[in-house]
């Protein structure tokens, strides 16, 4: 068949390097130095050779005395090595409004009132002054970027709280690596000098030297793995000397892309069968199960062959295992049964893996009779589409096949607080819309629009996901993750409007706005008069005292916001289970 | 945080059968106590006056309380909600109760009942439109914002007018047929009686129409005629939602509108009441 075709260049690895200003004289100066100088070149493939990570995985960056590396809670996607000068690590928590953040607290009752009569009529209004986040931070142009510097921080700093790393050593590897929020601040002492390694290089460095990775595996060996196998609900009640045991033989894996965001976007309009198969499979249906899975990060897909493609039976998200029903099948009964299910990566994902024979050792044993799973159904009733038995997971029993599957099409999968609309009893009042205007100065931060399944709207609203991908790259740390409520909001006043934020969230829910004074008028930067922007979002109302507005101001019950990260919680509300 | 109580989707008839039998257990227990005041020698009317009073100002406060979202401790509006429909209903008992179960002598005792009956009619139509509504918006294709739905109409037509007037290569029998009739159906709002009751009669009618054409043009002139047919029923649901929309932002103007009317008959029917019965009793 003659087909007519666009030819395009294939994407490649390093199209886009991390900083496109390193060059040769950089990579040579970097390849001088430890601990790039003592690793084995052959041990990296010509494909992705220690030059190539080198130039395009990581890029040079200069800080000033004083000036903000890194902030505890922040989300990263990269590591640090210290070329030259020293960085100062605090093992005290600082103080919020330092690092650009601001503690909120709900408005008091007369505030709650009061705010009934705000007589502003003009959208987005800011106190000038208040908007500029030269008054609550202090900032300095380091090339295209903006660094944030503490003034006589040695005075804030507690002496007896704090680390010194100088050069070679590294920090910041394990949020980089998990994806968790960084532990501690980290603040330059003196001018110093630092590669920032990107997660992707990071990857490649720990696979092709084995002395970086043991460094980055003991490290998280020791700090926190064995608290997340104890937490693990098919290990609870294990002794602690067993999950030592299990922590020492975990291996660790990750699939997908930290950068999932950007692939979503574009293959979202492609064929469904071409994006599942575009996911990177973890296990296949009919191969050896050769261990059991555990979830560390991220979300997957667990799917089964259906006709010519795949359907979507569950998702898992952290700290959900697989493969321990058919590890235990075949242990009590001699067989081999395969793996019965596919397992694919939804975004990025970290897997934690227990080989066969050590779960057949320390886990099950020690698993009390009603903690096993149930034996699989037999061979013949497992082809039999009409028999019960078939089914191999109860967990999203209550949810259609197709609405499951575009829940994790459509990434939705990742809101905690995602706003979901029943278009069956929405009677189109916009109450939500008003309700959420008059909580926040007359600016609605969010539009009743969005994807729909069946008939429930998953609507344009900040979902305060579990993998909350806006945060990385904030250059000043605004957008930040409430310890206690685990809601992301925005720091209005050390927004500088950079738009990093509102361009890595895939479901366009942050939304870049012009200011206004209260009389109305535009607010402009001083020296190019552009106008000034900031970024917003639905915060769930965290100043008010009674919660999401949109929520309380539906007549109808047709609005409610809700985890969806936990299917449970959407069985429960739609009534399936 | 507060969490608000969540009840699952499928177990709104179980609320809906609790609260009607809360009602009615509640009304005949009022009812048998007017009815012994009576017995008693002394007026019902007074209490139960007072009682309508009470409650009309309650359900009418629903209004106030959906404009306050931002004070927590009220509850939340799906709770008024609730309590707007059973006790709206309950008032038709108490007021039947309070008019003795007949139709008032006084003229302005009529009027006053008029608007009363209207009220609490607006207010079960709404709540037939809220409950029907919904789901018959949500059938249709495409989902519009009511205030986005002028613009998109507007693209709608101007689309068509390409389509058709400014195609390099006009086909006469459809520009025709555009001109004399679906310019028309795109351009110009639907009769009144659509707004009222919306329905795809003439949108079936104008396909049909246009369908026929087809025996007149060529095969490659026929994709410009599906094209027309298909904005013609994007138009026809932009019209459905106008509608629809429309029908359940206007109910409620008109029971707020009417409940004003209550409050200030009402006020004025207790004053006269008061100048005219020599006191309380």
């Amino acid at each position: 068949m003659n087909q007519a075709t666009r030819i395009v260049s294939k994407p490649k690895r390093w199209d886009e390097p991390f900083d496109p200003q390193m060059g040769d004289e950089s990579v040579d100066y970097l390849m001088s130095l430890e601990p790039f100088r003592s690793m084995r070149l052959d041990a990296f493939s010509p494909m992705v050779p220690l030059r190539g990570i080198l130039r395009n995985d990581c890029r040079l960056n200069h800080y000033e005395n004083g000036d903000i590396v890194i902030r505890q809670g922040d989300y990263g996607n990269s590591a640090f090595l210290v070329l030259n000068g020293e960085v100062i690590v605090s093992l005290k928590s600082l103080p919020e409004e330092l690092l650009g953040r601001h503690s909120v607290r709900p408005k008091s009752w007369w505030q709650a009132v009061a705010q009934l009569w705000n007589p502003t009529r003009h959208p987005e209004v800011r106190n000038a002054a208040a908007a500029d986040p030269a008054a609550t931070l202090k900032t300095r142009k380091e090339q295209q970027h903006t660094r944030v510097f503490l003034q006589d921080f040695a005075s804030i700093l507690d002496p007896n709280q704090i680390a010194r790393l100088r050069t070679g050593e590294i920090f910041g590897e394990l949020s980089a690596i998990t994806r968790t929020p960084r532990t501690a601040t980290v603040i330059a002492n003196r001018p110093t000098q630092l590669l920032e390694i990107r997660w992707q290089g990071l990857r490649e460095l720990m696979q092709r030297d084995s002395t970086l990775k043991q460094h980055i595996e003991q490290l998280y060996r020791e700090n926190s793995l064995q608290t997340f196998l104890a937490e693990t609900p098919c290990l609870q009640g294990l002794p602690t000397y067993s999950i030592t045991e299990i922590a020492a033989a975990t291996e660790f894996e990750s699939y997908g892309s930290q950068q999932w965001t950007a692939s979503y976007r574009s293959i979202s309009q492609s064929d469904i069968a071409e994006r599942i198969k575009s996911e990177p499979l973890i296990a296949q249906s009919g191969d050896y199960v050769n261990g059991l899975l555990m979830i560390r990060n991220g979300f997957v897909r667990v799917s089964r062959m259906h006709g010519s493609g795949e359907q979507t039976i569950e998702y898992l998200g952290k700290g959900q295992s697989f493969g321990l029903r058919e590890i235990a099948h075949n242990l009590r009964t001699n067989e081999q049964r395969p793996w019965q299910l596919n397992l694919r990566a939804v975004g990025y994902v970290d897997i934690l893996r227990i080989s066969t024979e050590v779960v057949e050792r320390l886990i099950l044993p020690q698993l009390p009779s009603e903690n096993w799973p149930a034996l699989l159904p037999p061979l013949a009733k497992s082809l039999d589409t009409a028999s019960p038995q078939r089914r191999l997971s109860e967990r999203s029993a209550g949810l259609p096949s197709d609405f499951l599957e575009q829940l994790v099409e459509n990434r939705l999968i990742n809101g905690t607080q995602a706003m979901v609309i029943d278009l069956n009893r929405c009677t189109r009042c916009d109450d939500c819309v008003r309700a959420c205007s008059n909580a926040h100065g007359h600016n609605p931060r969010f539009v009743r629009e969005g994807t729909i399944i069946d008939h429930f709207q998953f609507t344009h609203a900040c979902m305060h996901c579990l993998d909350p991908v806006c945060m990385i790259g904030c250059p000043t740390g605004a957008i930040g993750r409430q310890q206690q409520t685990g809601v992301v909001t925005i720091n209005d006043q050390t927004c500088i409007g950079c738009g990093t934020c509102a361009a890595s969230c895939p479901y366009q829910n942050i939304q870049m706005v012009p200011i206004r004074d209260p009389q109305g008028l535009p607010i402009v930067d001083h020296q190019s008069g552009d106008p000034v922007r900031k970024a917003t979002k639905c915060d769930l109302c965290v100043e008010q005292l009674g919660g999401p507005a949109c929520q309380r101001a539906c007549p109808h019950d047709a609005l409610i916001r809700i985890d969806i990260s936990h299917p449970s919680n959407l069985i429960q509300w739609i009534g399936g289970g | 945080m507060s969490q608000l109580p969540v009840i699952p989707r499928s177990l709104f008839w179980r609320r809906r059968i609790k609260s009607l039998l809360v009602a009615a257990t509640i009304c005949s227990i009022v009812i048998w106590y007017f009815e012994r005041l009576d017995d008693q020698g002394y007026h019902s009317s007074w209490p139960s006056g007072y009682l309508l009073a009470g409650i009309v100002l309650f359900l009418a406060a629903f209004n106030l309380r959906k404009k306050i979202t931002v004070l927590p401790r009220l509850g939340s509006a799906a709770s008024w909600m609730q309590a707007h429909i059973y006790i709206g209903l309950s008032s038709f008992v108490i007021f039947a109760s309070h008019v003795q179960w007949r139709w008032p002598d006084g003229n302005f005792e009529r009027l006053l009942a008029i608007v009363f009956l209207a009220v609490g009619c607006s207010g079960v139509y709404g709540l037939y439109l809220t409950r029907v509504m919904p789901r018959r918006l949500y059938a249709i294709k495409q989902q519009v914002i009511f205030e986005q739905i002028p613009l998109k109409k507007y693209h709608l037509a101007l689309s068509a007018r390409k389509l058709l007037l400014e195609n390099p290569q006009p086909n006469e029998i459809l520009a025709r047929f555009y001109v004399n009739k679906v310019s028309r159906f795109l351009e110009q709002p639907r009769h009144v009686l659509f707004w009222l009751l919306p329905s795809a009669r003439y949108c079936k009618r104008l396909l049909t129409e246009i369908r026929g054409l087809d025996r007149y043009l060529a095969i490659a002139e026929r994709e410009t005629s599906q094209s027309l047919m298909q904005l013609v029923r994007e138009k026809d649901d932009l019209d459905y939602h106008h509608a629809v929309q429309g029908q359940l932002k206007c109910w409620l103007f008109v029971h707020i509108a009417l409940t004003y009317s209550l409050l200030t008959l009402g006020t004025l029917h207790g004053i006269i009441v008061h100048a005219f019965s020599g006191g309380l009793r």
